[in-house]
């Protein structure tokens, strides 16, 4: 093993002093480069690490819609009140389910239709119709029927508004966007329930949805309403700022 | 009988060489020797062994968060657990190096709070000098808000899906050797968060030893 040190003075001290003399030299540089080697090596060898946290969030789905419509009647108005059945067979309802949708969230599939399209023929002034539905939940979270709404622009030849809980369909003639006292309901929808609240995954709501014909309604016309229904997720209440 | 004088000069002479060479090498002599053995502690962090991470579900009622989900549904769900076990060669302390949360069904607004524990299982003080967050498969951007301690994980839109932060007294924080701290990771699905989607975040808690 190589050592170092001082040793006692010899003939060839001369030339052993300037052996020792370079050697001293080339340790004295090794010596720097190692101090400075280790002061770097302090900086960038502390010990250090991390530990991990690994999150995965998996987004439920909100759908609402129909499954089923149906057990559609109708019969006539007489003096506020509906008389079924129909005094004569004349008018017709019927119903259908469009624009299905469904989850691919739940163990068990489930298909709502995003759209219930109700057609009336053969209609008459105070003739009445009805149908059933449900509103659904397919989705995988609560969901909250929060409104009921009708386009603020006329559909073809009517303009529709709320009064009350009564949609009512009229012919705006002075086009001022509200029903003036000149101007008669000429169809009139609502429901039965009109179901405001929440509806879990899976479960459904029954109501029904009346179309009432009035008497300006003129022959051989169609007339046409659009009503939607709006659902938020049942905590939009709960937002924090 | 002659004797060549030069061939009795040769042994002589050898001999005075060897006595001086002799005395060169035969000189007393002596050496003491110091050995050192330097054996490194260590140095290691992990999650509690034993007690395994607590998740609940919150959500913000009119000024503060509440335990479970709104009106009592049982809608998302939460778990936490703990993987990567490790055990420190020095101390023989087990610890876990990773945590997976997962959370399920979520929806805006949903807020889960999982409570775990941090050991030093090895044997040198270390300050935990805080936390990243990102997201591996680059969906989410990830920056931290200062002003509400938040980071906000946007999408590529920028629209504002997730929020993560850990919880603390506050970072830097010193662990001493078999000492345990609890911390709390809060994670909040923000409002534009898109349905069937799955987001993903990585926490990593940074630590380093005591006197860098």
């Amino acid at each position: 093993m190589p050592s170092l040190g001082h040793v006692k003075d010899n003939p060839q001290e001369e030339k052993r002093r300037v052996i020792t003399k370079m050697n001293k030299k080339i340790m004295a540089t090794f010596a720097i480069l190692i101090i400075a080697l280790s002061i770097a090596g302090v900086a960038y060898a502390h010990w250090s690490g991390q530990l991990d946290i690994t999150g995965t969030v998996k987004m439920g789905e909100l759908i609402f819609g129909f499954t089923t419509c149906g057990s559609c009647g109708d019969g006539k108005m007489v003096d506020g009140r509906i008389v079924t059945p129909e005094p004569k067979d004349i008018g017709s309802i019927t119903c259908e389910l469009l624009e299905p949708e469904t989850s691919v969230h739940l163990p068990t599939p489930k298909t709502v239709y995003k759209k219930l399209n109700i057609t009336i023929t053969k209609g008459y002034p105070e003739y009445v119709a009805w149908c059933n539905f449900t509103l659904d939940n397919g989705g995988s979270i609560p969901l909250d029927v929060v409104m009921y709404c009708v386009p603020a622009d006329p559909v073809d030849t009517l303009t529709w508004r709320w009064e009350g809980y009564t949609v009512v369909g009229f012919i705006d003639t002075n086009a001022n966007g509200v029903r003036d006292a000149e101007e008669p309901a000429v169809i009139n929808i609502w429901f039965e329930p009109i179901f405001f609240g929440q509806i879990d995954p899976c479960q459904s709501m029954n109501s029904r949805i009346y179309i009432h014909i009035k008497e300006p309604a003129e022959m051989c016309h169609t007339y046409k309403f659009e009503i939607s229904i709006t659902a938020y997720q049942w905590n939009w209440e709960y937002i924090p700022p | 009988m002659h004797v060549n004088k030069k061939l009795i000069a040769l042994p002589l002479l050898i001999a005075i060489v060897l006595s001086i060479a002799g005395f060169a090498y035969a000189r007393w002599t002596d050496k003491i020797y110091i050995n050192g053995t330097v054996v490194m502690c260590g140095f290691s962090l992990g999650f509690d062994y034993q007690e395994t991470p607590s998740a609940v579900e919150k959500y913000w009622n009119v000024s503060q968060w509440v335990p479970g989900e709104a009106d009592g549904k049982d809608v998302g769900s939460v778990n936490a657990r703990y993987d990567v076990l490790y055990t420190d060669p020095h101390t023989g302390k087990p610890g876990y190096k990773k945590m997976i949360v997962e959370i399920n069904n979520a929806y805006p607004c949903y807020a889960a709070f999982v409570t775990f524990k941090i050991n030093n299982t090895g044997q040198l003080a270390a300050d935990i000098t805080g936390y990243t967050v990102t997201d591996h498969t680059g969906v989410l951007t990830f920056t931290e808000n200062t002003g509400t301690g938040w980071w906000e994980g946007r999408d590529a839109d920028g629209d504002l899906v997730l929020t993560v932060r850990v919880v603390n007294r506050a970072f830097p924080l010193q662990l001493d050797a078999c000492q345990s701290e609890k911390m709390e990771i809060d994670i909040h699905v923000e409002q534009l968060a898109e349905e069937c989607h799955t987001y993903y975040f990585d926490v990593a808690i940074l630590y380093e030893q005591y006197d860098p």
